[in-house]
């Protein structure tokens, strides 16, 4: 496998698989838990996720370039890689069709309410699908146009909010009681595990080296744009009526009024968003694809990609006939399933190469 | 298949989209859209009655009244009933031959009926979709609120357009009354204090101005004004202040842009006359203090002005003379702050962000407040201190009455 991205385009990847989708989901449920001190458990979740990025920086590094699947099953055994490769692609798939269905929501709620959902979902998988088709290059390379991008908006975003911005609305620090901060802690440490694409796109890397620093940075580049909208948030809405917006990321950008000139640019901000989210829809259907295609062994992904693309058209319109039933899904549901794939089962990998290194050492020696 | 073909139906399938992905089913266009400008909510004791300000193209691009052009008002007004207010705009669609475009929407003027009766309906109609934006104004009037969107305006032909910049002008420049948008009037109807402010507009005058006859004359029957400001606590109207409390509100808020104080003066003849100091600048904090476990205020505002208008004889060149009007302007700005805060407490509503800042400032306590804080406000003192300087005296330095004056003096 020839090593295609380099260290900055992998940042971009882990920070458009978690970003987009956590900016829109994060702000309400933490500010409704944690009140105005919301942005200290966006803090804290992103310290406690930071010895889960080393961890996976190792299992990357143990891994000596071949792909995921690949050396799980030349590691612990084909039984044990396929299982793995499965449970991930099982996880990958669902995640993608979960992050399709609220785009598609999205989309419906603000601008094509009369579209119906198979047209919106349809054209969202063909995308991406095509995206992928074009291979981990293509991905890796539209990932970076689009953080730089991202980078440009932002300090654009902060000035035209900058008079709605009042930073008393954080006071008084530690106001909600510990318990409750805590609690808040919990979906944002979710949405950071997501970094764990690492172990997919790692191998492609062009520099081993750097995956502590690529992990680390695509993280700690969430996590900023994390705080920085949960922040906005608060500083502009205060704590009380975020809970009640469905996408108060883009309720900020609403308010925006420079004269008469400059208004309603949500518009612009939904377009630059969007790109984000079809990036980690690319993402997602990559991993998905390719721990299908290595766990059953496919010669071509391609019959794999157009297969789990049509599945994933029917699965995200039949799996929540109701938008609440998502949000629901969301909000309590990803907790278990998103501690045991981004958490459980790469600290379970983790102590199998610890457990397996004797082993290994001595069949290293052998074949030498 | 081979590689022509596939790149043909390949260009096939693209140019296929392009058809079906043109907007998709939500494809509109620009003259099958009614654009509203200002909307009217009234109440009849059950149901909800909405008025529609619609904007008529192709009579704005012609001008009204006397200056030519055609005599087709450039404003359509009607109204639907309803349960609920989605249900009365949906009836919209039976009268109108276009579809109702709330994108455009500048003011939404409430009946005092609705402001009493409380309206955390519209709030949500506001936040649950996303036609209505949340950035627009709002408005209280005492009668009916379809009659305000009926009147016409001199100077604006879209006089839902010209409410608007009615309180924006008014607020920078005079800064009596706040511009309230629903997303502002929802956060402070959440805040600690529950309690909000609307400005009011009003028709003065005699009649209506509601025809385009109005125009051909120099003065019309009637104008649309604002004046006091209504106060509203839990979601509901409970009074109102006038301009005085309302100018002292925005001080307290730290909301003053621009704005006047008259000081009153001493002529030759022992008659009373009158300065007036632009203020140009004013920043307040107030500040929450705890006095032998009672809860009081102090309010610190520094003003910046220029002295506008003289109407005594005084020698502007002595800094003495000076500092006597910059203390009358001082004891003016606390004696507005100070109705205004008494109207507050009358009115047991803190519209002042005293709770926010009790919460801020005290957040131990503000537990044991907030149980009670209509009571803990009502009874806080309020201690203001104003430190007004007169940096500008404008073109010219003694009074043209010192002038005047002068023989008289000698």
């Amino acid at each position: 496998m020839k090593p295609a991205i380099s260290t900055l385009q992998t940042v971009a990847i882990i920070n458009n698989a978690i970003s987009p989708t956590a900016i829109l989901s994060i702000p309400p449920v933490v500010i409704s838990i944690a009140s105005h001190d919301a942005w200290i458990s966006v803090l804290g979740a992103g310290l406690a996720y930071l010895p889960m990025v080393a961890v996976i920086a190792a299992i990357c590094r143990a891994n000596p370039g071949k792909p995921f699947i690949e050396w799980l099953e030349s590691r612990f055994g084909r039984p044990v890689g396929m299982l793995i490769g499965l449970l991930f692609g099982v996880y990958y798939f669902n995640t993608f069709c979960l992050i399709v269905r609220q785009f598609a929501n999205f989309i419906g709620d603000m601008v094509l309410d009369e579209t119906p959902l198979f047209m919106l979902i349809g054209i969202m998988v063909a995308v991406a699908a095509f995206t992928v088709a074009h291979g981990v290059e293509a991905i890796a390379r539209s990932s970076f146009i689009v953080l730089l991008m991202v980078a440009a908006i932002i300090p654009f975003s902060v000035l035209l909010n900058y008079s709605d911005i009042n930073l008393q609305r954080l006071l008084p620090l530690v106001d909600t009681d510990l318990p409750h901060i805590a609690a808040a802690t919990v979906s944002p440490f979710l949405w950071l595990t997501e970094m764990s694409i690492l172990l997919i796109f790692s191998p492609y890397m062009k520099r081993p080296a750097s995956f502590v620093r690529a992990g680390m940075f695509g993280m700690l580049f969430s996590l900023f744009e994390i705080m920085l909208v949960v922040v906005m948030t608060l500083t502009i809405f205060g704590p009380r009526i975020v809970p009640m917006m469905s996408y108060p990321f883009i309720n900020m950008v609403g308010i925006v009024e420079v004269g008469k000139f400059l208004e309603r640019i949500e518009i612009f901000t939904v377009s630059a968003w969007g790109m984000t989210m079809y990036i980690k829809m690319a993402v997602f259907l990559f991993a998905a694809v390719h721990c299908l295609s290595q766990t059953l062994h496919l010669r071509s992904n391609r019959h794999a990609l157009i297969g789990l693309s049509v599945l994933a058209v029917v699965t995200t319109l039949a799996a929540w006939p109701r938008n609440v039933e998502m949000d629901n899904w969301v909000l309590y549901d990803t907790i278990p399933f998103l501690i045991v794939f981004n958490v459980g089962l790469p600290a379970v990998i983790g102590i199998g190469l610890i457990l397996t290194r004797a082993g290994n050492r001595a069949k290293g020696a052998k074949t030498s | 298949m081979n590689g022509k073909l596939r790149r043909i139906l390949c260009a096939a399938a693209l140019v296929w989209t392009t058809f079906i992905a043109t907007g998709c089913w939500n494809r509109i266009e620009l003259n099958e859209l009614a654009i509203t400008s200002a909307t009217g909510i009234d109440w009849d004791g059950s149901k909800w009655i909405i008025s529609y300000q619609v904007v008529i193209p192709a009579a704005i691009s012609s001008g009204i009244g006397t200056t030519g052009g055609t005599q087709q008002s450039p404003i359509v007004v009607y109204s639907t009933e309803g349960r609920t207010i989605r249900e009365a705009m949906m009836y919209s669609f039976s009268e109108s031959p276009r579809k109702l475009f709330y994108g455009h929407n500048r003011v939404v003027v409430l009946s005092e009926e609705v402001a009493r009766r409380g309206f955390e309906e519209l709030i949500d109609v506001y936040f649950r979709n996303a036609g209505p934006r949340e950035t627009v104004s709002m408005l209280v009037t005492p009668g009916s609120a379809r009659r305000i969107l009926e009147q016409f305006m001199q100077l604006q032909l879209i006089s839902g357009d010209g409410m608007k910049d009615i309180v924006l002008s008014e607020m920078k420049n005079a800064s009596i009354l706040p511009n309230v948008q629903v997303y502002q009037l929802a956060m402070e109807l959440a805040g600690d204090a529950k309690s909000a402010v609307l400005p009011e507009i009003y028709i003065s005058g005699s009649g209506d101005t509601a025809s385009l006859d109005s125009f051909k004359q120099t003065t019309i029957p009637s104008k649309l004004k604002l004046r006091r400001l209504a106060v509203l606590r839990q979601g509901r109207m409970v009074g109102w202040m006038n301009q005085r409390q309302s100018l002292g509100v925005s001080y307290l808020r730290n909301r003053v842009q621009q704005t006047g104080v008259t000081v009153p003066c001493e002529k030759t003849d022992g008659t009373r006359g009158y300065d007036m100091i632009h203020i140009s600048r004013s920043s307040t904090k107030l500040k929450p203090i705890v006095r032998e476990g009672r809860l009081a205020y102090s309010a610190e505002v520094h003003a910046l002005g220029t002295l506008t208008e003289s109407g005594c004889p005084q020698n502007l060149y002595k800094p003495e003379v000076i500092r006597k009007i910059e203390q009358g302007g001082e004891l003016q700005i606390r004696t507005i702050i100070q109705e205004a805060w008494s109207r507050g407490q009358q009115l047991g509503v803190d519209v002042f962000g005293a709770a926010e800042s009790a919460h801020r400032k005290h957040p131990q306590q503000w537990k044991k407040w907030s149980g009670d804080w209509n009571s803990v406000f009502t009874s806080a003192a309020l201690e203001t201190n104003v430190h007004l300087r007169i940096a500008r005296m404008g073109l010219s330095n003694k009074s043209f009455q010192y002038i005047t004056n002068q023989d008289k003096r000698e």
